[in-house]
């Protein structure tokens, strides 16, 4: 006798998650979100290592790592925001001041670790004032208090730097930016280390796994007596604080604290993410894909570099990619759906 | 675990792939053509677009040489110039001219490229480094010296002026600044009352201005750093009906500035020559690759537009 | 015009199912012009799917349909609407931000053409003033909807109905949400609309109130149709009778080993403003209590509140006898409370991810190396092992719950819990959308749990099963406790007396 009303029940949204998986997908569909972001980066290689003889070489391939660096360190923050179902908007602007209160310190003499450090726990602190806005004062969703943050930090980072780029930073603070460890970047082994910490948290640890239990169905989440507050809380302090260690990177490379650090990067964070097969309906997405998603951004921008192509071209190739990387996504997904209708 | 196999197999053929590929790829260049790369900081104003033409046409005199211009997007994505600065050195071009978007952020890079054999030549923004093989552009102080002169003469010596000026620490604006307050303290008359920042946006200098007028209604001129700027405090005195009573002078000369001056609502621009500046980069660019010595400072020239000679800058 | 005893409405055997199944038998029934018809049964009679059948949301499989004599196709609501068939829903359709007057005319605004379409704003305010006070209220049009009551908004309802020249008005549960004073002031109203010549079927769990505002009653029961008669030749009992279908139930099951009587939950005058209040009961180790009520009496309102989910604003809770705070699900779970959700789709699984995913969410933490890494090995062999013992129907444990059928995935919640080693589980609806043979293996899981010490608070709608499982039952009128019934003493008609608040 209840048959009746499980029929009138919306059938929710079906999305397949990437969490506890095995490792060889069963169906194409899996296989696409799983190595089809990969491909699309050897594709995409191979389409400008025909187009221009500079493009594989060592040292331009380390070069489009390098230059990806601090998208890739922004996106991961991006992607644990995302995998929540969330956004953050104020990575860029976060990075902006945490790179001039960092580079305002160590001109004032500060040690570089301890500098390292503190622009960290800034960025991470700013990062748990967007978690805290959402979940305590229940801001309708994360969009509101972000793009709150996004404009208080980047005005405090005008404000505080009066405008001014604050420059010739020790080479010791430089070093995540500017140095090499064997002939490999600073930033490249950064990203790995970071990348490589981040995918066992994700993957390995209870918090990843809550993680992805909240994106994919916050009520069942709580319900099933998840701290849900708190770990979101932590997943924008995190954002936070990784949006402050691209500031590092970035101050360091270009030898600056300047306050229009990182304006719109945001934006690019949420592309590469989404290219790295994250979805924006969350509990799906992953650290490698990510790492990838960034990659094809550096990619698409270094190879049309390397051909002389405005940036203003550029804009609009990386803007196809990211409605065509969505689209297949949704493609696979029906596929999916229609796949389980006919099994049914 | 068949899959684990499959799928790292996967990846390793692709990286033995690219390391092969990049073992026969690597010093393949066709050297023939001298290839000089310009890099601004942006090409979405009228400015950029007609340095980008003064190079274009001081390039197409010379068919042995081969010409890029490039720019990231917004003049504030320094970050991106300095990643299209460091993708043409890796290319070995034969000569970057290049406009830094942040004077200090760049010089890394510049550096670079320095090491690696590219003579490097600035244009329009200096930057503090050493090894700049020259420095082609405005002389900006001179360039605000000359506004400051003017307003003087305008005014007959006695005024109350503001300034409203592009982004903090940029060393054009502040030049600008310098050479404006130079000209202004030697007539003991003038009186500046205000340097407000607008960012070099339009719709920022309206607002500005419009605070501007209400807290010093005997403001009696207005000295803006660039056209944009002065474009958007035109705005703003046209609203109060104060034409001509407010004087006001702009800095950079676009056409929009010129049509202004000539109808009346500007009272002078300065005018930078930038399609001068484009060829200058070039030619100079070509006596360096020939072995010739250039001038350490090239200075491009400004010059006052006012209701007099305005037709001369209209296009 | 037509005659006061000649049907306005007529629907002859209509049959309705399912996916397989069938909710409506050949149903038969009829509404006069200008009658009120009340309509009940059961949860799950099949009213509701009766009513939407009329009103063009579902369509029936088989059978016929008349209005005013004529046969009609319905395939849209909106060609119900235009035939002169409106709904009060339960939940108000209004647009909360405009005012009465848009709310009413909202998508037939009172307008002129000229190039574009110009609204008559005084015009429109003028016929809802009209409107409003046909039906005896004075409300402003001017104001906004979200600042009215319940009751005025679902008078802004009847009178969208009747501003499109509505015959017949469905009230689906009108008076649930209202208080006794609004209660009368609605049957005003519908007096008001009999008088005018407008049909109403009028569908209520309160038995009394058909007494107050009905001219007959049919009674629908597992999707037949039972019996259609004029109030004045039937009582409370009858109908009561009618609706359970058996005078008399024989006890299925033997009684279970008396249940310890160590306390384990205790409530004392949980309040939560609008939804329930003083809420006092106890639940023994290893005693399965069952809370039995209308939909919408405020049980799943009163589990949620008590695992930390739902409002509450006073009230003290005890766990083995200790006092206890409880303000987080997270905290409940801490104390080993387990929470069945009535609706597993949107509040108990993670649909998209695997059945290993599901089972380890609650309890992930229990067996991880620093109570931080996962151990993965460990994890695997538990969940394996549950999975079995519940007789889980999957290829492997990486599958998507989503996959599962509903007995299946109600398993999987019910092995999340048990992998947390909860001491206290509260179910909601547990067997809401299960097939019989699920359900039979669920009820079985619920008496080992009890038997292993486990203390059972369930919520159903179905007195079959609570009659099944229970070893004690808590009726709840209206937000309050109205009766408590050891499983010797109850049957299907005091539970269902005291549910429809003519207990006392």
């Amino acid at each position: 006798m209840m048959d009746q009303r499980a029929e009138q029940a919306q059938e929710p949204v079906v999305r397949k998650q990437s969490v506890g998986r095995a490792f060889w997908p069963s169906m194409p569909g899996q296989l696409l979100r799983r190595f089809g972001p990969l491909l699309g980066l050897v594709l995409l290689c191979l389409v400008f290592s025909s187009l221009s003889s500079f493009f594989l070489t060592f040292d331009n391939l380390i070069n489009v790592f390098r230059q990806s660096a601090v998208n890739a360190l922004l996106a991961l923050g991006q992607l644990l925001v995302i995998i929540t179902a969330g956004i953050d908007l104020s990575v860029g602007s976060v990075l902006g001041l945490s790179c001039v209160l960092a580079a305002m310190m160590v001109k004032a003499g500060a040690p570089s670790g301890l500098t390292i450090v503190a622009a960290i726990a800034i960025g991470a602190a700013l990062g748990m004032v967007n978690g805290l806005l959402l979940t305590r004062l229940r801001l309708p969703h994360p969009f509101i208090p972000t793009l709150g943050m996004m404009n208080v930090a980047r005005g405090l980072a005008l404000v505080i730097s009066g405008g001014y780029p604050i420059s010739e930073l020790p080479d010791d603070f430089r070093f995540l930016g500017a140095g090499t460890i064997f002939y490999i970047p600073a930033p490249v082994v950064l990203v790995l280390v970071v990348y490589t910490l981040f995918h066992i948290f994700l993957t390995r640890t209870t918090l990843g796994r809550d993680i992805y239990a909240i994106g994919g169905n916050q009520q069942a989440a709580l319900m099933s007596g998840i701290p849900v507050a708190r770990r979101l809380t932590t997943v924008y302090a995190l954002s936070g604080g990784l949006a402050a260690l691209g500031a590092v990177v970035l101050a360091g490379r270009m030898n600056s604290g300047f306050p229009l650090a990182g304006m719109g990067a945001e934006l690019d964070a949420i592309a590469a993410v989404i290219i790295g097969g994250a979805s924006f309906f969350g509990g799906v997405g992953s650290v490698w894909g990510t790492l990838i998603g960034a990659l094809i951004m550096g990619v698409l921008r270094n190879g049309l570099n390397l051909l002389n192509v405005s940036a203003y071209w550029q804009t609009v190739v990386i803007g196809t990619v990211i409605v065509v990387a969505v689209w297949i996504d949704v493609w696979r997904q029906r596929a999916m759906k229609s796949r389980m209708l006919i099994s049914k | 675990m068949k899959g684990l196999i499959i799928r790292w197999g996967v990846v390793t053929l692709a990286v033995v792939w690219l390391l092969l590929a990049t073992g026969c790829s690597s010093g393949t260049e066709p050297g023939r053509k001298k290839h000089i790369v310009v890099v601004t900081k942006a090409l979405d104003s009228e400015f950029w677009l007609t340095l980008k033409k003064g190079a274009e046409e001081a390039a197409a005199a010379h068919p042995e040489v081969e010409l890029s211009v490039l720019a990231p997007e917004r003049e504030i994505n320094i970050d991106q110039q300095v990643s299209i600065l460091e993708d043409q050195v890796l290319k070995k071009v034969s000569a970057i001219a290049v406009a830094p978007a942040g004077a200090a952020e760049v010089v890394p890079v510049l550096s670079k490229a320095r090491r690696s054999g590219i003579p490097v030549l600035l244009v329009d923004t200096d930057a503090p480094w050493p090894d700049k093989l020259t420095y082609i552009g405005t002389d900006n102080q001179l360039g605000g010296r000359l506004a400051g002169e003017f307003l003087v003469k305008l005014l007959n010596g006695k005024g109350k002026v503001a300034v409203i000026r592009g982004i903090s620490g940029v060393i054009a604006h502040a030049d600008r600044v310098a050479g404006f307050q130079e000209a202004i303290s030697d007539a003991p008359g003038m009186q500046l009352l205000a340097i407000q920042p607008a960012d070099s946006e339009r719709a920022k200098a309206m607002s500005v201005m419009e605070n501007l007028l209400t807290t010093y209604p005997d403001l009696d001129a207005v000295f803006a750093t660039s056209d944009q700027m002065a474009l958007g405090a035109m705005e703003a005195i046209a609203a109060r009906k104060l034409t001509g009573k407010v004087k006001l002078i702009g800095f950079d000369a676009g056409q929009e500035a010129v049509r202004a001056v000539k109808a009346g609502q500007m009272d002078a621009v300065v005018a930078q020559h930038p399609a001068q500046m484009g060829k200058l980069a070039v030619e100079s660019a070509i006596k360096v690759l020939s072995g010739q010595k250039i001038e350490k400072r090239i200075d491009t020239g400004t010059t006052l537009v006012t209701k007099e000679n305005a037709d001369e800058y209209l296009k | 015009m037509i005659n006061r005893t000649e049907p306005l409405l007529k629907l002859s055997g209509i049959t309705k199912s399912f996916s397989g199944v069938t909710v409506l038998h050949g149903v038969d029934f009829e509404v006069r012009k200008g009658e009120v018809h009340a309509l009940v049964g059961e949860n799950g009679a099949g009213k509701s799917t009766l009513m939407k059948i009329v009103a063009g949301i579902h369509q029936a499989d088989e059978g016929r349909i008349f209005w005013k004599g004529r046969e009609v196709q319905i395939i849209t609501p909106r060609q119900a609407f235009e035939l002169g068939i409106s709904i009060v829903h339960q939940e108000l359709a209004l647009v909360p931000s405009l005012s009465v007057a848009e709310n009413i005319f909202l998508g037939r605004y009172p307008a002129r053409r000229l190039v574009f379409r110009w609204l008559l704003w005084r015009e429109m305010y003028q016929r809802a003033i009209k409107l409003l006070r046909s039906l005896g209220h004075d409300i402003d049009p001017r104001r906004l909807v979200e600042e009215l009551s319940v009751a005025e908004q679902q008078l802004i309802e009847i009178a969208r109905a009747l501003s499109s020249n509505s015959e017949l008005i469905i009230m689906d549960e009108p008076t649930s949400p209202l208080s006794e004073r609004e209660t009368t002031r609605l049957f005003q109203t519908i007096a008001h609309l009999k008088a005018s010549g407008v049909s109403i079927i009028y569908i209520s769990h309160r038995l009394k109130e058909i007494f107050e505002v009905a001219d007959r009653v049919t009674v629908l029961r597992d999707g037949h149709h039972i019996i259609t008669t004029s109030v004045a030749e039937t009582d409370v009992g009858a109908l009561v009778r009618c609706m359970v279908g058996r005078e008399i139930r024989k006890q299925a099951e033997a009684l279970r080993a008396q249940a310890n009587k160590e306390e384990a939950l205790r409530v004392e005058g949980l309040a939560a403003r609008g939804k329930f209040s003083d809420i006092n009961f106890t639940v023994h180790r290893g005693e399965i209590v069952a809370l039995a009520g209308l939909v919408g009496a405020g049980r799943t309102e009163l589990v949620e509140a008590l695992f930390g989910a739902g409002e509450r604003d006073a009230g003290r809770v005890y766990l083995n006898g200790q006092p206890v705070r409880i303000n987080t699900p997270a905290d409940a779970v801490r104390y080993g409370m387990a929470l069945v959700t009535d609706d597993r789709k949107t509040k108990g699984l993670v649909l998209g991810a695997s059945i290993h995913f599901n089972v380890a969410l609650a309890a992930g933490r229990e067996f991880a190396r620093y109570g931080i890494f996962l151990n993965g090995k460990k994890e695997k062999e538990l969940v394996g092992q549950l999975a079995r013992e519940l007789r889980i129907k999957m290829a492997d444990l990486e599958q998507p719950v989503v996959s599962l059928s509903g007995g299946n995935q109600q398993k999987v919640v019910l092995a999340k819990w048990l992998s947390a080693g909860s001491t206290i589980f509260l179910l909601d609806e547990p067997t809401r959308g299960i097939d019989v043979g699920s359900k039979a293996e669920i009820y079985q899981l619920i008496r080992q749990l009890a038997e292993r010490g486990v203390a059972v608070l369930f919520v159903s709608s179905e007195l079959e099963e609570i009659l099944h499982l229970a070893d004690r039952i808590l009726v709840i009128c209206r937000g309050r406790i109205a009766g408590e019934l050891r499983r010797e003493e109850a049957s299907e008609e005091k539970i269902m007396l005291l549910a429809t608040g003519g207990g006392k």
